[in-house]
């Protein structure tokens, strides 16, 4: 698909490239903030796999340009384990967010104080085997979680990316030991096609007799140990199989009926409108080298 | 009453696959599979994880050892070998497990999980030790164990995001770190001499390692997507890989300096994905298993096997047995019998090569033959046919052994002022030569001659049509049929000569026609014929040869390349050939695999390709650098495919024709992502069979729908909707062919149609089709019978919006238009007066298009919020006359139901939702299908559930969950049986049920 194809099929690309967003994903925390309204007033917040940074470019817009009040005290850090280009009031930190080194270092840039709100928008790169992607993506929200725990306030939000897939009301379950409320959000700029959805988690409630410890050493399971969150408990004798706690968390569209379809195709591109290049480029693939092999024609089907 | 749901088969990926002695073991869903590697018999097929996907797999002493997600079990041998359930084993670790293995005396289980731990279990999996390596936490995608002795255990580990750690198991040390890589490592493996480790990563490329030094030996490129599995075999000679590039390769390993270099290349699955790998060595064959379901046997040994597969010859070569050459003499034509090859040089030197003792003579010299010949045969008579430029015609025919000449005839056609294609054909004992000049006023001289003895007969000057110019022949039933340029058929009655031929023109898109077969004549005496052109095109059409009337009741193209001919095998799979590129390429076509492939050059040289003794042998001949190649491919040892799936990609969409195929058989189509539909036919018994892949949709399929029993729609992006009929007229196969398409509204249309339907005229084969768009747009159309074409009769548009489905209701005397808009409601038009049409007690009078203004819908009547998001999935009951039911399942997870109904004055729509469940499912709902009359409505979610409510007081009613083990679970579709419904589930994959009301 060519780039002005791919205008008129996703209305919210071009949208992104005309406010200088990193990438469309940024309309679906928009949408998500219209619908929750979790970045009213927060002061200090953190956005963990944060790279190309458009969840970023949102945070910096609602807590800095909306409100430029107590700029002074507001920080927001934004994590990743690949390399970002700077954004306004915006600290990265190239780094692992189940290290133990990164808590201290957000702790740090917070004085010592909690953070209002956590999100993350990652990903892992999809292999086909919907097991498998499943199991790596819940991972990947348990990971942004167990950082969670330690930094975010009592009462403060976490928001990530899920995948509607078959235990996907066990991931709500266990949210639900530590959140006074679950929902599942689906902006309007996400894909009706997508199985792409946010799990919008309110008012964190950790057990009371549960302190979270990070350790480089320790698994999500063993971390979660002793916090009863509905997950397998270690054990020396693996147990038989057995159905695990579910629960279907609440639905919500967000972005309203008003907001523009990701879906849909639209027609009202000025014929002699000019395309936009990406904010971002596109970064490098590991398998570049094997592009430039195949367009030299050199992984050919001939022994 | 209660529903009775039993899964009755599975096609689905198959992510792992082992050689266990003279059994293939492969992971099915949540079952084992164990075959027999030779017949291909299928001996079990045992349960062994409730929920969860097979990922791996061993046996070791009597013992079986399956893994799959946080799921594993020890099993014994002989309980997967005859127990249909063995689930009640499964146990469940904390962590996803990437890899299990048996330790070196078998009495422990070594579990690698995903956090590069390995938890050492006994046989009842009780977690005796826990080994890590401490400080160096990685994610795996990867990994395998590598038990070399009782103390020494290594574990292959591939990370995420950190490259290959090989650690040992007992020390908790890392051994080496690899880091060569870029991105994800998806497989690692080590040799069993223990030298050396192969490993490959989202870069695509092979490493070898030496696993002493830690250094790297050499990278591997030539995938062109992703490696997903790596096996040493042949002592650790060589390496094979398999990826999603659909091919597994062959790599040789230099044990002097562990050079990679690729030897061969198998293409051996459908789009995406080859997950599993096995080597036997001593049989020297591949297993694979990959997403579409297909488990598929390889030989390795397929060029050389017997040790006669490829021989070549120079004519220096031939003339070491003592055959004399003028200087310059050249091949210029051969032919292959059952002794061997007939071969005619360019001095008119006829030599014959035996394949029994590999002795080549020279028969004769003719000097007629020496220039502008042309040589040709019949296998089955034993003869050759030579023929030259001046008509002159030769005859040899030879003795069963080849050793003797037993015949010759010499004819010299002189009403040509000059012959430039000479073709043969045979019936029951008797002999067709047709001579062809370049002038287009010359007929076509055909000339009949008995073979024994050799005698000519009969002699007919056939009447060439305006642009002919033949290029191959068949002859049936007293009639010639000759394929043309132009894609032109000719048929002449051979015994009425004299009239002219029925002419059936442009029967294909391509250009030459290159074979036409006969395939069976149906009980209302058409014949069917198989007809190929080189442009790749192929078609079945039936024929009454009496009047030329005919009609193609299947065309469909290649996948790519040029088609020289495509012939029924003895099991019924359609089996193609022609030249791709550089390769010659014997194809199953039913079964969509490579048979065999051919280095040869391509298909400007000459060549011969034919059956060799048994249906199921062939001989492909062609020079190629001034050598005769004789290539032989002998019938296979092994079954080729051991379970042939269905798509390799998510199916979209699935129908089954209303009415039943035969007894106790079905057929339905599926649509999938791969752009690819399939038409298939399904026993009640479960099991499935591709018939036909149809490559005619180009991008983004949305849907594929049976209207009738005659008809199916297809609708895809770019504005793609076809018409199909299917006829079922002949025994050999269904077959369909697409009969309409519908106008697009710009030359470069980029919208996608969402959906469709269709309410047929009353008495008519003419119909409305309506079709809803990803711009909000909403058209409809006449479809006229007799014209074969879609006319536009009137347009409309809901707010900006993708519209995801569409209905059209008959409620007495008013068309109801119903379309679900991924906003979440149901909209209603009444579309009566705007199209100005008749219908009576809901049944649609007859009625043409006049209109002298294209009519535009009006507003919506009314419209329910039925949603909070957009409805996947949209099912009409009509209630009574004036009112229907809507049954929907969103994005939003809900399922619901919803009335509307035409009020008495007939002015007004009202709608209105009856009943609602919001937490139908955990995750997007994407089908729903009324059962049992109407009684039952079941529904299908993308977290792999299927629920069926009872519906009987338009109240949903949950009676029961299954899990189904297709994930991306998509669409679903049901027909009754004698003893109930079979329903059909698609997704990554594809499930048939039965489904059976008994009482509690």
């Amino acid at each position: 698909m060519g780039k002005s194809s791919k205008d008129k099929r996703d209305l919210y690309y071009r949208k992104a490239k005309e406010q200088g967003f990193r990438a469309r994903s940024a309309f679906k925390l928009l949408q998500l903030d219209e619908q929750f309204h979790f970045l009213d007033n927060v002061t200090r917040v953190v956005d963990l796999c944060a790279a190309p940074g458009s969840w970023s470019q949102v945070l910096s817009r609602r807590l800095f340009e909306d409100d430029p009040e107590n700029a002074a005290s507001k920080r927001i850090v934004a994590v990743d384990l690949q390399p970002m280009f700077p954004i306004d009031h915006v600290i990265t930190i190239q780094a692992d967010i189940t290290h133990p080194k990164t808590l201290n270092k957000i702790m740090d840039l917070f004085e010592g104080e909690k953070a209002d709100f956590v999100c993350s928008d990652g990903a892992p790169d999809v292999t086909g085997l919907h097991d498998l992607d499943e199991y790596v993506q819940q991972q990947l929200i348990l990971s942004a979680l167990q950082l969670t725990t330690c930094l975010l306030r009592e009462g403060g939000v976490f928001v990530a990316k899920i995948f509607r897939g078959r235990d996907i009301d066990m991931l709500y379950s266990q949210l639900g030991y530590l959140f006074e409320r679950v929902v599942c959000a689906k902006p309007r700029s996400s894909r009706g096609t997508s199985l792409e959805s946010f799990v919008v988690c309110l008012g964190y409630k950790p057990p009371t007799n549960w302190k979270p410890h990070l350790d480089v050493n320790m698994s999500v399971e063993d971390f979660f140990q002793g916090c009863e969150i509905g997950r397998l408990t270690l054990d020396d004798k693996l147990p038989e199989y057995h159905e695990e706690a579910r629960s279907i968390a609440d639905f919500i569209l967000c972005g309203g009926l008003d907001s523009f379809d990701s879906d849909a195709t639209y027609h009202d591109i000025p014929a002699n409108s000019i395309t936009l290049d990406p904010v971002q480029p596109p970064t490098n693939p590991p398998y570049k080298r094997a592009l430039e092999l195949k367009r030299k024609g050199q992984l050919t089907r001939s022994t | 009453m209660v529903l009775k749901a039993r899964e009755l088969s599975h096609y689905g990926p198959s992510i792992c696959v082992k050689f266990h002695g003279d059994y293939v073991v492969a992971g099915y869903g949540v079952f084992v599979q164990v075959y027999e590697v030779l017949s291909g018999k299928l001996v079990n097929q045992s349960r062994v994880f409730h929920n969860n996907k097979v990922h791996g797999l061993c046996v070791e002493n009597g013992l079986f050892l399956a893994y799959g997600a946080r799921s594993v079990s020890v099993v014994p041998w002989q309980a997967i070998l005859s127990s249909k359930d063995n689930s009640k084993l499964e146990k469940m670790c904390p962590e996803w497990v990437t890899s299990a293995e048996f330790s070196f005396d078998g009495s422990a289980v070594y579990l690698l999980t995903s956090y590069n731990k390995v938890l050492c279990c006994d046989l009842e999996l009780e977690v005796l030790e826990t080994r890590v390596v401490y400080g160096e936490r990685a994610i795996l995608y990867s990994g395998t164990i590598t038990v070399q002795s009782a103390e020494k255990v290594h574990i292959n580990a591939g990370t995420v995001m950190d490259g290959v750690f090989i650690w040992d198991l007992f020390s908790e040390k890392n051994l080496h770190h690899f880091t060569g890589h870029e991105g994800s490592i998806f497989y690692v493996t080590a040799s069993k001499n223990g030298r050396f480790v192969a490993s490959c990563s989202d870069d695509r490329s092979i490493k070898l390692w030496d696993l002493e030094s830690g250094s790297l030996l050499s990278t591997g490129w030539g995938h062109t997507a992703r490696i997903w599995n790596l096996q040493f075999f042949d002592n650790d000679t060589k390496l094979i890989s398999a990826s999603e590039d659909c091919t597994c390769r062959v790599w040789e390993v230099s044990q002097l300096t562990g050079q990679l270099t690729q030897t061969d290349v198998h293409e051996i699955h459908l789009s995406k994905n080859v997950w599993g790998l096995d080597v036997d060595s001593r049989r020297m064959i591949a297993a694979t298993s990959g997403n579409d379901g297909r488990i598929k046997l390889t030989d390795l040994r397929l060029r050389t096997r017997a040790g006669d597969e490829s021989q070549a010859f120079s004519i220096d070569d031939i003339s070491r047995c003592r055959i004399d050459f003028a200087a310059n003499e050249i091949v210029k034509g051969f032919f292959w019998l059952h002794f061997g090859l007939v071969v005619l040089t360019s001095e008119g030197q006829v030599l014959k090569y035996s394949d029994q003792n590999s002795v080549w003579s020279s028969i004769f010299q003719n000097q007629k033959f020496k220039s502008f010949s042309s040589t040709t045969g019949v296998q089955k008579l034993n003869l050759v046919v030579f023929s030259n430029g001046s008509g002159d015609v030769l005859i040899v025919k030879f003795s069963q052994d080849g050793t003797q000449v037993l015949n010759t005839l010499e004819i010299a056609v002189t009403e040509l002022s000059k012959v430039t294609t000479c073709l043969v054909e045979s019936f029951d004992g008797e002999l067709f030569i047709a001579l062809q000049s370049p002038n287009p006023r010359d007929a076509l001289v055909c000339v009949k001659i008995d073979s024994a003895p050799l005698k000519l007969t009969e002699k007919y000057h056939l009447t060439r049509p305006a642009n002919f110019n033949a290029s191959s022949i068949l002859y049936h039933d007293n009639f010639l049929l000759f394929g043309s340029k132009f894609s032109t058929l000719a048929i002449f009655n051979l015994r009425e000569s004299e009239t002219s031929a029925h002419v059936l023109n442009r029967l294909l898109p391509g250009d030459t026609i290159t074979s036409v077969r006969f395939v069976e004549k149906s009980s209302n005496d058409r014949s069917l014929f198989s007809v190929t052109d080189r442009e790749g095109f192929y078609c079945f059409v039936s024929i009454d040869l009496n009047n030329g009337d005919s009609d193609i009741v299947l065309e469909n193209k290649i996948s790519k390349g040029f088609l020289e001919g495509a012939f029924y095998d003895p099991s019924g799979d359609y089996i193609t050939y022609g030249f791709k590129s550089n390769y010659f390429v014997m194809f199953n076509e039913t079964r969509q695999f490579e048979i065999m492939s051919e280095l040869c050059g391509g298909s400007h040289r000459q060549w011969l390709f034919l059956p060799n003794y048994d249906p199921n042998e062939f001989v492909f001949v062609y020079v190629k650098a001034s050598r005769i190649n004789i290539r032989k491919l002998h019938s296979s040892f092994v079954p080729q495919t051991l379970r042939d799936g269905l798509h390799g990609r998510e199916i979209r969409d699935l129908t089954l024709r209303p009415a039943s195929y035969n007894t106790r058989t079905h057929v339905f189509c599926s649509g999938a992502e791969d752009t690819t539909i399939k038409l298939n036919r399904i026993k009640e018994s479960g099991e499935a069979r591709t018939i036909w892949t149809f490559r005619k949709h180009t991008s983004g399929l949305q849907r594929c729908k049976f209207v009738s029993d005659q008809y199916l729609i297809s609708s895809a992006a770019r504005e793609e909707l076809y018409l199909w009929k299917l006829c079922t007229d002949f025994k050999s196969n269904p077959y369909m062919s697409i009969i309409a398409v519908l106008p697009t509204s710009t030359k470069l249309p980029d919208l996608r149609i969402m959906d469709f339907d269709v309410k047929f005229i009353e008495n008519s084969q003419d119909f409305i089709l309506v079709t809803v768009y990803s711009d909000s747009a909403i058209k409809l159309w006449h479809f006229e019978h007799a014209s074969q074409k879609f006319a536009l009769i009137a347009i409309g548009k809901y707010e900006t919006c993708c519209l995801l489905n569409v209905a059209l209701i008959p409620l007495k005397e008013t068309l109801l238009l119903l379309i679900s808009p991924s906003d979440g409601y149901l909209v209603a038009w009444d579309v009566t007066k705007c199209l100005n049409i008749n219908l009576r007690n809901g049944k649609l009078q007859d009625w043409k298009p006049n209109f002298s203004l294209m009519p535009i819908l009006p507003d919506y009547a009314t419209r329910v919020l039925v949603h909070r998001a957009g409805v996947k999935s949209l099912q009409v009951k009509s209630a009574n006359g004036s009112s229907c039911l809507i049954y929907t399942g969103g994005d939003d997870n809900a399922v619901a139901i919803s009335e509307f109904a035409v009020e008495e004055d007939e002015l007004s729509i009202k709608g209105q939702v009856l009943s609602s469940d919001t937490a139908g499912a955990a995750s997007t709902i994407t089908a729903v299908n009324l059962l049992n009359g109407g009684k039952g409505l079941i529904t299908a979610s993308v977290d792999q559930r299927l629920r069926y409510y009872d519906v009987t007081k338009n109240q949903l009613t949950l009676q029961d969950v299954f899990y189904t083990t297709n994930a991306d679970t998509g669409c679903l579709d049901v027909v009754s049986t004698a003893t109930g419904s079979l329903l059909l589930i698609g997704g990554v994959g594809f499930s048939a049920w039965s489904l059976r009301d008994v009482k509690k």
